[in-house]
């Protein structure tokens, strides 16, 4: 089944043929939560490489690779999105399904932009962080 | 979500996660997540729903 329909796919072709830098998908596999009832007999771990594997076909700027257990990843699977191969707090923990597809496709183009892209204003108040601050946003594929 | 992306994104003080809530049931049970997008901050429970810009960035550093 394909990831996108087809008018979806090309938009986010021409976003991707957009990318001002290159942007890596790195996909961490390792041992998985047993999910809520309902799941079925799904291999969460094959289905995000499936996943980002399909996302990074459509863009010559996007490019992706698999590490089991990598350092630093709490859950998995998960997808890390590095902008030119950097680590820089940037994750998807569990399959970007559905809905959420939207959200990995539009942290690849947040990536490929190598300027922040909040306001002034919001640039500053962050700008004044003294300490690190971890962001942990649930979401659900519908 | 993607504005959470694009504050880590801004500021190497700030990292950035999406959690599949269904996934994930133990951790979002013990966050008390029953509605969506649910924002924790440094591992406390903070808000439901989304909000505008400056209102989301004021309330991460609050």
């Amino acid at each position: 089944m394909p990831l996108l329909r087809s008018e979806e796919e090309t938009k986010v072709r021409e976003w991707f043929a957009e990318l001002e830098r290159p942007v890596e998908l790195l996909v961490a596999l390792g041992p998985e939560e047993t999910p809520r009832a309902g799941s079925g007999d799904v291999d969460f771990g094959a289905e995000m490489v499936r996943v980002c594997e399909g996302v990074a076909e459509l863009g010559e700027s996007v490019t992706w690779r698999v590490e089991e257990r990598p350092e630093g990843f709490p859950r998995f699977p998960a997808v890390s999105v590095r902008p030119e191969g950097r680590d820089v707090g940037v994750r998807y923990d569990g399959l970007p399904w559905g809905y959420e597809l939207g959200s990995l496709v539009g942290a690849v183009v947040e990536a490929g932009r190598p300027a922040p892209t909040l306001g002034p204003q919001s640039l500053e108040t962050l700008g004044t962080l003294e300490r690190d601050l971890v962001l942990d946003v649930f979401v659900t594929p519908t | 979500m993607l504005l959470a992306f694009r504050c880590a994104l801004a500021s190497q003080r700030v990292s950035a996660t999406a959690i599949e809530a269904n996934e994930f049931p133990q951790l979002s049970q013990e966050l008390g997540v029953y509605a969506v997008p649910r924002i924790v901050v440094d591992g406390e429970p903070r808000w439901d729903g989304a909000v505008p810009e400056a209102e989301f960035v004021r309330r991460i550093l609050a």
